[in-house]
This record gives C-alpha cells, structure tokens and sequence, in this order.
C-alpha cells in the first residue's frame, strides 16, 4: 500500500482531498524538478486542473494517482517548470510564498541522481521511494503496464547502485 | 549504505522539507483559466510585495537629473551574468485590464516619510466594470481557516503575516471591482484590520480611508497604475512609456533573475518604489547618480532592488534575485542605452524542441507567435511567444496533455498559455471555437495522421474570452462532435 494521503479520507470532497494530497503531490514534484522555487509552483497547477474537473475526477478509484500524473509530468517539463519558476519568483518576492526547506546534501546527491535518470526512469522511482508505492499502483498513476514499471525500476534501480556504488538489491 | 537506506533516507527528507508547507485549498473560484489566475496572481501579489521608506519630496526632487535625449532608451548591461539569457524585452505600456490606485500614508521622521510608520492601500482591477470571476466575490473564503479575518461588515479578507521580510497584508475581493489589499509594515494584525473597517469603498473602487492612525498622512497616489511582471516592483501609469529587460539563467538550473526597468516616472512613483523595495531602503550613488538601495536576504538568495532617476521623469529600476550584490551593482553601471534595432533582436526566440519534432501548427497573435510541434513519437512541444516571453511547454505526450484537460473524445481539447490544441477523428474536417463571449473561432486543422487521427488542430485565443466549446464540422459543415470545454 502506498504511503496514505494525510487524512485517509474519501476524497468526495476537494478541500479535503487538497488538504490530505498536497504536501505529498510539492514532495514528489519536489523530487522531480529539483526546484525549491517551482515545487508548490507545479503542485498548485495539478490541483488547479483537478479543480476544474473535480465533478468527474471525485468519483475516479483514486484521484491522487490523476492529480499525481498531471503534477509529474509538469515536474520534467523543462518549460513549465521555468514558467513555474517565474511566477514562484514574483510571489516569493512579495512574501507570499512558501518554500519547502531546503534538503540535506546526502539527500540532494541521491534525488539529483534520480532526476539525472530518464523521465520515466525517475518518475518510477519518486513514486516508488517516496510514497512506498507498488508496482500496480505506479502503474496506475503512470498510466504504464506492470511490466513497464517494472522494466523502468529495474534500469533506474541499476544506473543508482552504479551512481553510488553500491550493489542493487531485489525488489 | 545501501541503496535502499539511501533512498529512504532522501525520502524522508524531502517529506520533512514540505512539512511547513500550508494545505489550506487555494480560493480556486467559479470556473478559471489556469493562466488568467497566474497572471492574476502575479500581478496582484507584486503590488502587494512591500516596504520601505520614502525619501521627502526634497529628497525625492533631489534625484531627478536633466533630462536626456535618450532618457527612455531601452538600457542594457555591458554583458549579461555569466549563463544567463533574454527572458523577455518588451516595452510599456502593455495592454492590461489589472490598472488599480495606491495611495501610500506614513508618519515621517527625518527625510524618511515611512520612518514613524507606514501603509499602503491599493484597490486593483477597479476599471473592470464586469463582475467577472476571477476576482471572486468573497464568499467562496472559508472565514474558520486560520488565515482570514471576518472584517465589521463580514467581509472575509486573507490576512498574511509577511514572514518577517515583507509586508503584513489583509485582501479582500471587491465584487465587479477586483481586489482590495491594506498593507503595512510597522502596523500590526489588529491596526490593519481598523484600517481595513474604516475604509469606504465606492462603488466606482475608488476609496476613503476613514480613520488614518495617528500622525499618518498622505505620502504619495497613484491612480490609473499597473505593475510590470519581472522582479520589478515599480508601480508604472498604464499609459506611461518604457522598457523591461529580464535576463534568467540558461539552463534554468538555479533561481536567479534580472530585471531592468526604464519607464516614464515622478515621484510619487519614487515612493512606490521605496515602500515596496524593501524596509532596509538606503540611499546610495549609482551611475553618479543619487539612488536607492534595499538588500533582502531570502534563504540564500538575496533580492537586490536599486533605483533611480537616469534623467528627469526616467526611472530605472535593476531588481535582481540570487545574485551578489557586486554583480547587481556592475549591471547597473554598466547600462548603456540601445538602438531601436538592438533592441528588438534581443527578444527571445523559441525554445528549440526534439530534432525529430515537426513543426505541425503555428500563427501570429496580437503580440507575438505561437507553434505547436510534434515528435515522432507523439511528444508534444507548444509554445507562445511574445515580446515578454516565451510560454509554452514541451517534452509532454499529447495523450497525456489532453487527459490533463480533458477526457479522450473526437475532438480532444487542452489548453496552453492561451492556445487551445488538440486532435480531431479523420471525418472531422474544421474545428470551430464558441468563446466565452458567443463569438465563434476557427481552429484549422493541421493535419497528420497518427492511426485513425488527425493531429492537430490549434489557434490562440483571447485570454479574457476562452473558448467555451469545440466542435468538430465534416466536410459539407456537418455538426459531428461537440465537446463543452
């Protein structure tokens, strides 16, 4: 079971599927556009177009796992996130803005090694490490087979053992 | 350490890093546009950016030299920072619909007309007569969140307690009127909240502040302003002339920014520019000029703002974002004023997507360019480009830029910075737009097959008047698909 939304609720209501869903959707943005600046920035937008659509969207099995989709394909989109940037900028400047804290090195060395991976490769693992997702919940949210996830785990899981070093281990 | 300790490790960091992070649901409204409400935000959230001090009138006229010739050139630096680029080079006034008053009020010690005290009250968008709704009308804010206050007459504001660095803030929405924000620094939660009670709103959105605090009087108005996007926090005449430089890093690997501003300015907008640069404000020389100087440490990534008169009725403003100061400063003396030609062929180009993308779709707009390309394995690049910027985005799959808008139909529509695109059944022939308005737009379609599809059709559209409905015509004009947008 992947990591529950703050709350566990039944995600009927959009406040409340906001309030249980955001600070995971800034965490894994975060992960994937490496940006401080933009995180909350790329996160706001993947709510606001859930927004839009809540009336279809309320009644999906999961609509963190589509909330999720639209936010990590914002993150490593090289041009939303500098438009995301942009705007993050302006509000930080006039002190409206919230920044996630800024992460240790030892942390930073290893999501800057996932972001080095191919899309897909470091989507797969934010989801996988960062909300204890498995593979058919990946699945879902990716929009991906089973097997593909697990392909894409499998190579991102190697190139990160190769990275640092260290031996992979089993799924 | 193995690779899964690490990773966890990081996880959790990150997790801890976002732990700060507010889960109040933003005030999404009706029915918006993701880019109205971030153009919106930027522009109300700018004017709301705060601070500082204001030079007397004496000192203000101080810094006003002869003027020049090439008093509202465009300026440029010698060199751009080491990696950075043209963001954006454009000139004002831009055609804007968020024009507002600002009146600022302070109680002055010495030359310092905010030394004793300040407040800013500004009401923006009160030339919109429509009570359209991305202003909202307030009362779709939960008055229990921990954020708003319920004023006198149950008006819900947001209150924002500024961080420290910048401007305590209440803002409420002013139905068919936009918003109303009362800012300060030196005033507190509750004095804010008086002032806000006291203040008479007409219903034009003019306005009275009622009950002044004590010894506090009018430093400086200005009507009929709007507010330049950048990092510029100068308040410009929507009519006034000039010019806006942004410079960001190349390969967008770090938050850092420049902007430069040359626009026609007195002193009242001086004033504006001392309050809301920053309550450190200094006076300091640039290009042997007498200037303004505030220095605003953000986590490592000082907001640099420096102002002055470049000749009379020409201010310039160079606002930079992590950068040091030394470098601000070099970029601020070392401006030259620039061509007409110049300064054109500095606007930004498009970003340049995969070498196998092709160009399927692209059109001018009121101010700029637009393109769609495509990948040859459905990898998506749209962009909009005007003299302010490039918008857009790439690296996305088409399938999945629809399914963030909409659900897979005959005529598969999505949004981007103003364009709506999609793909359309073989049988579909024309794609014709209904916007807001009732007015109709034609979407031709580009044709290229992929299986049983055509991909894609496209057009921007008005901002201020979205398409509301697509639908898909065959070739004798044959209504085959409609999908409410």
């Amino acid at each position: 079971m992947g990591r529950s939304a703050e709350g566990g609720e039944p995600a009927g209501d959009f406040d409340v599927f906001y309030r249980g869903h955001f600070r995971l959707v800034v965490a894994l943005v975060y992960t994937l556009s490496g940006s401080r600046w933009s995180a909350e920035e790329l996160a706001q937008e993947a709510f606001f177009a859930a927004h839009r659509r809540w009336q279809d969207i309320r009644d999906y099995d999961d609509p963190g796992a589509w909330v999720r989709r639209v936010a990590v394909n914002r993150a490593v989109s090289r041009l939303r996130r500098r438009g995301a940037e942009a705007r993050a900028l302006a509000r930080y400047a006039a002190g409206r803005r919230n920044l996630p804290d800024a992460i240790p090195p030892l942390a930073d060395d290893f999501w800057s090694a996932v972001r080095s991976l191919p899309d897909r490769q470091a989507q797969v693992v934010a989801l996988h490490y960062l909300e204890d997702r498995p593979v058919a919940d990946i699945a879902s949210v990716l929009g991906l087979a089973e097997g593909t996830v697990k392909a894409h785990l499998h190579r991102a899981r190697q190139s990160l053992a190769q990275c640092f070093g260290e031996a992979e281990e089993g799924l | 350490m193995s690779l899964d300790t690490r990773a966890r490790a990081a996880a959790t960091a990150i997790h801890k890093s976002v732990d700060g992070i507010p889960v109040q649901p933003p005030d999404y409204g009706k029915r918006r546009r993701h880019h109205v409400v971030a153009a919106t935000l930027t522009v109300v959230t700018l004017l709301v950016a705060s601070v500082a001090i204001l030079a007397t009138r004496d000192a203000d006229d101080s810094t006003q030299v002869a003027a020049g010739e090439a008093g509202l050139r465009p300026l440029v630096p010698a060199s751009p920072p080491d990696g950075f680029v043209v963001d954006g080079a454009f000139d004002l006034p831009q055609p804007t619909s968020q024009v507002g008053v600002q009146r600022l009020y302070g109680r002055a010690a010495g030359r310092d007309p905010f030394g004793n005290g300040d407040l800013s009250v500004a009401a923006i968008g009160s030339t919109q007569s429509d009570d359209d709704d991305d202003g909202g009308d307030g009362s779709s804010l939960d008055p229990t969140r921990e954020d708003t206050v319920t004023l006198a007459d149950g008006t819900v504001a947001l209150y924002n307690e500024g961080g420290g660095r910048f401007a305590r803030s209440l803002r409420w929405f002013l139905p068919g009127h936009g918003e109303v924000t009362v800012s300060s620094y030196s005033l507190d939660r509750g004095q804010l909240i008086g002032v806000a009670d006291s203040l008479d709103v007409n219903p034009d959105g003019t306005f009275e502040v009622t009950a002044l605090p004590d010894g506090y009087t009018l430093v400086a108005e200005l009507p009929d302003m709007t507010v330049v996007s950048g990092l510029g926090v100068t308040p410009a005449r929507a009519d006034a002339e000039g010019h806006v430089l942004v410079y960001r890093p190349a390969d967008g690997s770090r938050a850092a920014a420049v902007t430069i501003l040359v626009v026609e300015a007195g002193a009242a907008e001086m004033s504006a520019f001392r309050w809301m640069a920053g309550r450190a404000v200094e006076e300091t020389e640039i290009r042997g000029r007498p200037a303004l100087r505030s220095v605003i440490e953000t986590g490592g990534h000082p907001l640099l703002h420096l102002g002055w008169f470049e000749a009379e009725g020409v201010l310039v403003e160079v606002s930079t974002i992590g950068l040091p100061e030394a470098d601000a400063v070099e970029i601020a003396e070392s401006l030259e004023p620039v061509a007409d030609d110049t300064w054109h062929t500095m606007r930004p180009e498009f970003f340049e997507p995969a070498d196998d993308s092709g160009v399927v779709a692209e059109g001018v707009t009121e101010t700029g360019r637009w393109r769609l390309t495509l990948g040859s394995e459905g990898s998506l690049c749209v962009q909009l480009r005007d003299d302010l910027s490039i918008g857009g985005g790439c690296g996305m799959n088409l399938d999945t830029a629809i399914e963030e808008f909409g659900e897979t139909h005959l005529i598969d529509p999505a949004f981007l910075n103003g364009v709506a695109y999609g793909r359309a059944d073989r049988a579909i022939r024309r794609v014709v737009l209904l916007l807001e308005d009732g007015t109709r737009m034609e979407a031709p379609i580009y044709g290229r097959d992929v299986d049983t599809v055509l991909v894609a059709w496209a057009v921007p559209f008005p901002v201020d008047n979205p398409p509301q409905t697509a639908i898909g015509l065959d070739e004798a004009d044959n209504e085959i698909a409609r999908r409410d947008l």
